[in-house]
């Protein structure tokens, strides 16, 4: 009878045992994945904390760029857009201001449809004097009917002490060359 | 006098004043530095030019300050997609509250994407539910896709199943139901719903992107898989048959393919599909499966010393592959996971790429692949990837602000320099003498106007008549010795009437002349006022622009100090970020390495029992020829 009990005794001791080791290792098991995630989301919470204000840096430093080398007396800035329907596909741009080669850009596939899709490209920016100034673009691409197209246009806008900005907008035609327009917004 | 009080002088005085002016603006520097600001139609064109390209960062550094919808919803997105979960939330949750009932639905579907992410089936299910009577059509397929996944992953397929059948063909439609076919794989022990499933993502599928025709890939693999589960081997190799060769899933597709055969028995073809697969890296799954079961096959059609070769191959390509694994996971220990995968490396050797055997050589891109196809390692390799762009971007501002920094000082040291040449002392004496020069003109012209003064006011042809007629006078005074007395008389009668005449002419010009003159010197005085106004404007500036551009360098020093301390930010979180993404490599690798090993004892004890076998089958054939001999 003692034996019994004792061995009724003995069977929840080991039970106890057993469970506390397992207890014991999934606490272990746990803690150790439970640390893991909790290191990897303090790490993306930082993360996202200093991606945030490295942005608002950024946009500051822009401005300050845009005002110590671009000041508005002297500022010029040219932007590209694209209003078509697959009617063409435009591979590159030259453009001159007063004769002299401003910049040229050389389109990839994924521009020509950021350009297709609303976007509008800051092409050229820079420092010109006040007074009359000629503006020349020249496109080359391929338009209605596989044609390959250069064409060149010229803009004579006046400079203020203002900041100067014009947009060239690409646009279909009932051609088999695009159309250009020159919008002057200051 | 008579010239000091003309309107002609005065004129003088005043061009001079003009011209003296016009040297005095020329000098001043009027900088307008403030720029202005971009037109509303042009910033938002900018901010999706980069968002179209998927360069996030840049389209919200772009992002223009609007309150409009749609470039809240941008900006949201850009956001959202730069790991910026938090503020693109607030932003999406702001714009659910607005009139737009296409953009409020467009926001329900993000923060429903969002909480999905997050593995919150139930909010998922909330905001999709909230986004589905409003959503653009062409956003519709995208949010069934993820509702669809929300009912998969609450173990609900059938509902997934009917939500499923409203869709159209398309991309998210296939993606749909492939995901339903591997949740239907995993449930069930007979495979039949699960490659209807695919069947039908194979129908929908328009494999018209990469992305899509690995999707039929993935698909017609997987519908292999299942088939050959249930010993349908025909079925199988049909499904197989259509995986393409330089897709990254052909090594298990070949694999596959050479199960089906032995599982018909035809061993050769077997061993023709696997020994395809041994060009492939041995890392790639199925390729080790391979080399283990081309001996196999050997085997089986009883050739057992191309066995033992194959065996004793595999033996020696899975050793050569452990310590590969070993080489890099010491590589990975010492310089960071970072730096060997995604930075240059003491491994990116070029025999690593150039080498044609593969098998005993795996390249780096095939442990690029295996890191990569790991969700969480991806994740991480992504941040990292997104650290590093901020360090270098924060390098590259620390560099240009050095030279602003530089330039602002040459300016400043420049600009004390010329405004010590610039003398605006003698200009303002210069402008004092003009005005007493005025006061004086004003006070003879109204003597002038006193005392009836004709010769005073008169200008131009009547000037110059009155100096001729003295000059006549002064001449026939000195020919009054020459002449007769009745010719002197006779030509004097006449210069006095000539003078005569001249004087009525300068009477019915005087008055004229007097309102000429008096608004002449009204206009040199405002002139004069407003010269002496600019001279005051311009030392102005010249005191203020020193302060102006220490101004902007106090600004440039400040955020050189902010670039500074985020820099190091960065530094230090990449670091964290990195030990991370290690030590999670390093698993992984090590992972790989114990399946290598289990590889390589698998083949041992095979080519053992092979062994094994071939001596028992060599002792009983010279046991029976010596029995016969013994005969």
């Amino acid at each position: 009878m003692t034996l019994l009990l004792e061995q009724k005794q003995k069977i929840p001791q080991t039970q106890i045992i057993i469970l506390s080791l397992l207890t014991v290792c999934l606490l272990v098991f746990g803690t150790g994945l439970s640390s893991a995630y909790a290191a990897e989301q303090s790490i993306q919470s930082k993360a996202q904390k200093l991606k945030a204000d490295v942005v608002e840096l950024n946009r500051a430093l822009f401005e300050l760029e845009e005002e110590l080398l671009y000041p508005a007396d002297t500022q010029v800035a040219l932007f590209l857009s694209v209003k078509t329907k697959n009617k063409f596909l435009l591979d590159s741009v030259e453009i001159k201001i007063d004769g002299k080669i401003a910049t040229t850009y050389l389109y990839t596939e994924s521009e020509i449809k950021a350009l297709e899709q609303g976007g509008i490209q800051r092409l050229y920016m820079g420092n010109i004097s006040s007074g009359p100034h000629k503006l020349t673009a020249v496109f080359n691409g391929q338009g209605a009917n596989d044609h390959y197209f250069r064409k060149d246009k010229t803009f004579n806008f006046e400079k203020s002490n203002r900041s100067k900005f014009i947009e060239i907008g690409l646009s279909d035609s009932t051609g088999v060359e695009p159309e250009f327009k020159f919008t002057e917004w200051h | 006098m008579t010239k000091l009080l003309s309107p002609h002088y005065m004129a003088g005085v005043f061009a001079v004043l003009i011209s003296f002016a016009s040297v005095a603006k020329d000098t001043v520097l009027v900088n307008n530095t403030a720029t202005s600001p971009l037109p509303e139609r042009l910033a938002k064109g900018m901010m999706l030019f980069e968002l179209h390209q998927d360069n996030f960062f840049d389209a919200i550094v772009r992002s223009p300050n609007l309150s409009s919808d749609l470039v809240v919803f941008d900006l949201a997105h850009s956001e959202f997609s730069f790991g910026l979960t938090e503020q693109a939330k607030i932003r999406y949750k702001k714009l659910s509250q607005t009139s737009n009932s296409k953009t409020k639905a467009a926001s329900y579907f993000q923060l429903g994407v969002m909480a999905y992410q997050q593995s919150d089936w139930g909010s998922a299910l909330q905001w999709f539910k909230k986004a589905e009577k409003n959503i653009d059509k062409k956003q519709l397929p995208e949010l069934l896709y993820y509702k669809a996944n929300v009912y998969i992953h609450l173990d609900k397929q059938s509902t997934a199943a009917q939500i499923l059948g409203q869709m159209n063909p398309g991309s998210w439609a296939a993606y749909a139901y492939y995901n339903l076919a591997m949740s239907y794989a995993a449930m069930d022990s007979e495979p039949t719903r699960s490659i209807i499933s695919l069947r039908v993502a194979e129908a929908l599928n328009p494999k018209d992107t990469a992305p899509l025709v690995e999707l039929k890939d993935q698909t017609s693999l997987s519908a292999g898989y299942l088939a050959v589960q249930v010993e349908d081997y025909d079925k199988a190799l049909s499904f197989l048959n259509q995986v393409r060769v330089d897709s990254d899933l052909a090594p298990k597709a070949l694999y596959m393919h050479g199960v089906a055969n032995a599982g018909k028995e035809q061993y050769r073809a077997a061993i023709q599909s696997w020994y395809r697969v041994k060009k492939y890296p041995l890392i790639d799954q199925g390729v080790a499966d391979a080399f283990l079961a081309i001996p196999y096959a050997y085997d089986k059609e009883g050739y057992s010393s191309k066995a033992i070769s194959t065996y004793l191959e595999a033996i020696s390509v899975f050793d050569k592959e452990t310590r590969n694994i070993d080489k890099v996971i010491q590589a990975v220990t010492e310089k960071g996971a970072s730096h060997v995968f995604f930075e240059s490396s003491s491994l990116d050797d070029i025999e690593w790429f150039l080498s044609d055997s593969i098998a005993t050589n795996t390249p780096k891109v095939a442990y690029f692949k295996l890191i990569m196809s790991d969700s969480r390692l991806h994740a991480l390799a992504k941040q990292s990837i997104e650290l590093e762009m901020l360090y270098q971007n924060l390098l590259l501002w620390e560099y240009n602000l050095s030279i602003y920094d530089d330039m602002l000082r040459d300016r400043i040291r420049g600009y004390k320099q010329r405004t010590k040449k610039i003398n605006t002392a003698k200009r303002k004496k210069q402008i004092a003498h003009i005005s007493v020069e005025t006061k004086r003109l004003e006070h003879e012209l109204s003597e002038a106007g006193n005392g009836q003064n004709l010769l005073a006011v008169s200008a131009g042809r009547t000037l110059r008549r009155f100096e001729s007629v003295d000059a006549l006078t002064k001449r026939l005074e000195g020919l009054r010795t020459t002449l007769t007395p009745r010719q002197f008389q006779d030509l004097n009668v006449r210069l006095t009437r000539l003078q005569g005449l001249v004087k009525w002419e300068a009477k019915e010009q005087y008055e004229r002349n007097v309102r000429l003159s008096k608004e002449t010197l009204v206009s040199l005085n405002k002139e004069i006022e407003r010269y002496e106004q600019g001279l005051k404007k311009f030392e102005l500036l010249i005191s203020r622009g020193p302060k102006k551009l220490e101004t902007l360098k106090s600004r440039v020093s400040s955020f050189k100090a902010t670039v500074k301390k985020r820099k190091s930010d960065v530094h230090r979180i990449r670091a964290e970020q990195n030990k991370m993404l290690t030590e999670q490599v390093i698993e992984l690798l090590s992972n790989k390495k114990s399946e290598f090993v289990a590889h390589h004892e698998t083949a041992q004890q095979r080519l053992a029992h092979l062994y094994e076998f071939v001596a028992m089958t060599q002792y009983s054939i010279k046991n029976k020829a010596s029995k016969g001999g013994g005969k």
